[in-house]
């Protein structure tokens, strides 16, 4: 491993400082169970790590009036995965998160961490894409926010600039009559995902017609994306069998999968429509089951 | 039989350390001075070294040395010294992606990394061979040019008159079998620290599981006397097999310390350990079988092609054995084993617990139920109708003598619900249920021309015992297993004995922890060295207490005299004897396993073996029928220990084996892309983890009539030899499919359905 310049900064004002003068190679380091092993394995050579450990306020999840979720970048996924408020009406975020590594990586691995890492696999993403998530980006000085599917712009990459910092992810509430599921298949346990599908179904009033759906699929292009012909073909119509599978037959053809060590093109495509038709049918499930009530 | 100390799950000697992390393996190790070598390995698979230029890394600060094939003993080198095919250092010639071209010792880890980058190495390519099937070719490049092909082994074994055999039964299947490159995974990765001493000798501190044949290698290695090594091993974090044979890191480490005056400590990276720790040898099996209508195998003839790798190592042995295997799981009267090993521009393989037996279980054991099928017969009874018994010799020579098989099938399939679960329900979500047979080795082999060890125990004043033992321990638990031995048969308890093992000028030869030969062999000298000493204190404590030597009791450390209350401390004894005749009390064992009339180590084939413990599995599976996706369920593992020394440990041993079954049978599996191997670590190098892992019932079948110390046999690798083709043979049961290739991925499940839907 190269040497490397450590700082503990103590506000996210310093933090963004102190990325800005390292250059462009310095990184924000939270928990360090991506950045570190990429160090190790010579992937990564930053020129100075940005330690988030003092910096206050970004390790929390607050849950406002309506609904929604406020998630400090630097919360630990363990917290994400118990939280009550997270759990209440947005329990596949938390199921998403315990997917993640072991339990003694998820103590120390953040979201924001898993975000910015910006693994086309990282798990959190397409069920907070699926909620209609946005993220706050902060230069120290002033703040942005754009929806979080605008966030990754390649594998490992993101639209943050050199200075900027993640800090915090909003979560919209939970539209009434709607269920999110997402669906990983991994080679062993603890693994990455080989595919993971988010589905958000939200459900017209006393009907199986979906109103509105949101369909993103991970690990199947170079981030993870959204399936909007398969939220088309859903809308306005009643979920029964014989949609779920076509809207699964398309979510393989909008996948744009490579081949590599861990799966080829061609199964990830059946995996996408396998998973995506199984997110579906546990939304009807629930539907049928009386709507969580 | 009763017992006081074996068959019970005591908990094994060495736990506290471990669970504490007070134990240091040879990773850990650090001394005053020490240097960090590193070695710069070959990027290509086939390449001619046209020049290498260290000056760069010679000037570079904090480097002391560096030194190419010019600066170590040009020695030729392999298992078998006839068949010596691999230097030090490359000389000429790089043949896989890994082979050793320079190395460097530096002050510490970075600037020992930077002066590998600092070589710079002029390669001319040659074209690979990077498959059995390129390097048969007539034209095709040779791995060793010195040779006239790339056929590096070859034998034939015949047994009756298996042509004749296949023309008269009334049932012949054939197929071929296709196994894969697979990795040992140990968790402490290969590594040593050598020094090169002021009066020439050389200690290498190492993770090895056969101290002195290390030191033979490594003297023949170095050119120098045998005299002059040292092998000291410490904790040990695996082995399975990956390290028998030296490797380069202990010769290059002692040059290096000679040059510098210095420890020298070499650790392999992960990727390093992933990518030259050596392999399990992919195996090509075509394979026939015959029987008759009464249900009788009446042939077996398959022919081999094993994958060698680069070099030699362990494969000849392997071919051998598998071949041994295939001729004793069944007593077949006519059988043909042919075997080839093919040089490939492929890191080499080696000894993987099973020794070829997994790969070739999972031919064997898959046609078995393919031929069962064909008969329309169940496969369980056709395994019955063939099964082997006690004190029977097989065609092949096998002498076979405990013997439970029958009884671990009968287990085997009464608890996983054989008549119940066969041919199971239908839906999106398929089970099934398949069983496998298998025998193995349960005391290592006469390889060598010889198969003996020795041991000593000394009683300490205080009462101590000290056993001093080459028994090595990987982690299996062999000092646990030794120290029970020597405490049932002193009359101790188990917290009285300390092992002193592992260092080369301490322990008596030994051929090392490999063949599940520990507890069989040095097991056995344990239990004499502690009989001698058992005697010589009774006599000691008749003399003292002025009694005759029947009347006395040695249990739990204390002895009494029969009749009587009163108890002495073995301390008290030990005293009398120092004082009354100057002498403590001792005792030495030696065991020689009998070579039988007429062996020679040619003619030998299965007569190698002394001692056979055979098993059976029987695996539940589940199979979504859309994602591919196997889950085991459930594994019945019946095996024959003999007399089970530590019930715990043998369990865990048949688990850890079950466990390494099911990643070969269903996920592990080296990936390379033009002779680079793409997923050298264990994101992408997936092995099963304990959220894979299923129920596995390890049942420790007892059995009579073996030699092996108070009856046991081996169980260091049998639980891994039939785990592939249970799991086949349940697919085969859930979803129709018969696989003839491993691993059976989720990808494989996936087309072959489809396929079998079209």
């Amino acid at each position: 491993m190269e040497a490397f310049d450590y700082m503990r900064p103590t506000s996210v004002v310093d933090a963004c400082a102190a990325l800005r003068e390292a250059g462009g190679t310095a990184r924000a380091l939270a928990g360090g169970t991506d950045i570190l092993v990429q160090m190790r394995e010579g992937k990564l050579r930053p020129a100075a790590l940005v330690s988030l450990r003092d910096v206050p306020g970004l390790r929390s999840v607050r849950r406002a009036q309506d609904g929604g979720l406020t998630i400090g970048a630097a919360t630990r996924l363990i917290d994400i995965e118990t939280s009550p408020d997270v759990l209440r009406d947005h329990a596949a975020l938390a199921e998403a998160a315990s997917w993640i590594g072991s339990v003694q990586v998820r103590d120390r691995a953040t979201i924001g961490g898993n975000l910015c890492n910006a693994a086309p696999s990282a798990d959190t993403a397409p069920i907070l894409i699926a909620y209609g998530s946005s993220v706050t980006i902060s230069d120290g000085r002033d703040e942005r926010t754009l929806p979080l599917e605008d966030f990754f712009t390649g594998p490992g990459e993101t639209v943050l600039e050199p200075g900027e910092l993640l800090t915090a992810i909003s979560v919209p509430p939970a539209p009434a009559r709607s269920h999110a599921k997402y669906y990983k298949t991994f080679r062993s346990a603890m693994d990455c995902c080989t595919v993971g599908v988010a589905v958000l179904v939200v459900f017209a009033p006393d009907s199986r017609v979906v109103e509105d759906a949101r369909v993103v699929l991970g690990a199947i292009a170079p981030t993870p994306i959204r399936a909007p012909r398969c939220e088309e073909m859903l809308r306005g119509k009643e979920l029964d069998t014989a949609l779920m599978a076509s809207v699964g037959a398309l979510a393989a053809e909008e996948a744009r999968p490579i081949d590599d060590v861990r799966a080829s093109a061609e199964y990830r495509r059946v995996l996408a429509e396998v998973l995506t038709k199984r997110a579906l049918a546990a939304a009807d499930s629930w539907l049928q089951k009386g709507a969580g009530a | 039989m009763k017992t006081c100390i074996v068959r019970r799950g005591l908990p094994r000697i060495d736990a506290v350390p471990k669970v504490t992390g007070e134990a240091r393996y040879t990773v850990d190790l650090k001394m005053p001075g020490m240097l960090i070598g590193k070695i710069l390995r070959s990027p290509h698979p086939h390449a001619r070294i046209r020049s290498i230029d260290v000056s760069a890394a010679r000037e570079l600060e904090g480097v002391l040395a560096v030194i190419t094939a010019e600066d170590v003993p040009g020695t030729l080198f392999a298992f078998m010294q006839v068949m010596a095919d691999k230097h030090i250092l490359c000389t000429d010639k790089v043949r896989y992606v890994g082979d050793e071209v320079a190395a460097v010792a530096a002050v510490d880890d970075d600037t020992a990394e930077k002066a590998i980058g600092l070589i710079e190495v002029d390669y001319e390519l040659l074209p690979p061979v990077l498959s059995v099937e390129d390097a048969l070719k007539p034209d095709a490049p040779l791995v060793h040019e010195d040779k006239d092909s790339n056929l590096g082994f070859e034998v034939e074994r015949l047994f009756g008159d298996p042509d004749k055999a296949l023309a008269e039964a009334d049932y012949v299947v054939e197929g071929t079998y296709v196994t894969h490159d697979l990795a040992h995974t140990c968790l402490e990765v290969s590594n040593c620290v050598v020094k090169w001493d002021k009066k020439d000798r050389v200690t290498v501190w190492t993770n090895t599981q056969a101290p002195h044949t290390q030191r033979q290698e490594v003297a023949r290695l170095l050119g120098i006397p045998r005299a002059n090594v040292r092998v000291i091993s410490s904790y040990m974090g695996g082995g399975f097999g990956s390290k028998l044979v030296t490797d380069m890191k202990a010769p290059i480490a002692a040059v290096l310390s000679r040059i510098t005056g210095r420890p020298v400590r070499i650790v392999n990276t992960r990727s390093e350990e992933f990518t030259t720790a050596k392999t399990r040898y992919p195996y090509t099996i075509h394979l026939k079988t015959g029987a008759n209508k009464d249900g009788r195998i009446v042939v077996r003839d398959m022919t081999v092609i094993g994958d060698n790798g680069a070099y030699h190592d362990k494969g000849p042995a392997t071919i051998n054995f598998s071949a041994m295997m295939f001729g004793t799981l069944y007593n077949v009267p006519n059988i043909r084993a042919v075997g080839k090993l093919i040089y490939t521009n492929r890191q080499m393989g080696t000894a993987f617990r099973g020794f070829g037996n997994p790969q070739m279980a999972f031919a064997t054991e898959s046609q078995l139920d393919e031929l069962a099928e064909k008969m329309g017969m169940d496969p369980l009874e056709l395994r019955l109708r063939n099964a082997n018994h006690a004190m029977e010799t097989t065609s092949c020579g096998a002498e076979v003598c405990g013997c439970a098989m029958t009884e671990c099938m009968e287990i085997a399939a009464e608890r996983i619900g054989w008549k119940q679960k066969r041919n199971g329900a239908n839906g999106t979500v398929l089970r099934g249920v398949g069983l496998a047979n298998m025998v193995h080795t349960g005391g290592g082999g006469r390889f060598y021309g010889y198969n003996s060890t020795e041991a000593f125990i000394k009683l300490s004043d205080d009462g101590t015992v000290t056993l001093i033992t080459s028994a090595l321990d990987m982690g299996q638990g062999a000092h646990t297993a030794m120290a029970q031995i020597a405490a049932e048969e002193l009359g101790v308890r188990l917290s009285d004995v300390i092992v002193l093992s592992n260092d080369t000028d301490l322990t008596p030869y030994d051929l090392g922890a490999w063949g599940s030969r520990a507890t069989f062999m040095n097991g056995n000298a344990v239990f004499e060295a502690a009989r001698e000493a058992r005697l010589a204190l009774i006599e000691a404590a008749a003399e003292m207490l002025e009694v005759p030597a029947a009347d006395i009791l040695v249990e739990e450390g204390q002895i009494s005299v029969k009749g009587s209350d009163e108890k002495h401390a073995i301390a008290e004894i030990v005293d009398h004897s120092v004082n009354e005749h100057g002498w403590t009390i001792s005792g030495t064992g030696r065991f020689v396993d009998k070579l039988p009339e007429g062996y020679t180590i040619k003619s030998a084939f299965a007569k190698n073996i002394p001692c056979f413990s055979f098993g059976t599995q029987a695996v539940e599976v589940e199979i979504d029928a859309e994602t591919g996706q196997v889950h085991v369920l459930k594994v019945i593992a019946a095996h024959e220990t003999g007399t089970t020394i530590n019930q715990v440990m043998a369990e865990g041993q048949i688990e850890g084996s079950v466990v390494q079954g099911i990643g070969f049978a269903l996920m592990e599996r080296l990936i390379s892309e033009e002779g680079r191997i793409v997923n050298d670590r264990f994101l992408d190098y997936k092995i099963p983890n304990i959220g894979d892992i299923p129920e596995i019932e390890a049942v420790c079948v007892e059995s009579e009539g073996t030699k092996g110390p108070l009856g046991a046999k081996g169980i260091g690798e049998p639980g891994l030899v039939p785990t592939a083709p249970a799991i086949a043979n349940a697919i085969y049961d859930a979803i129709g499919v018969r696989f003839h290739e491993l691993p059976i991925t989720r990808e494989e499940v996936v087309k072959a359905l489809r396929e079998k839907r079209e």
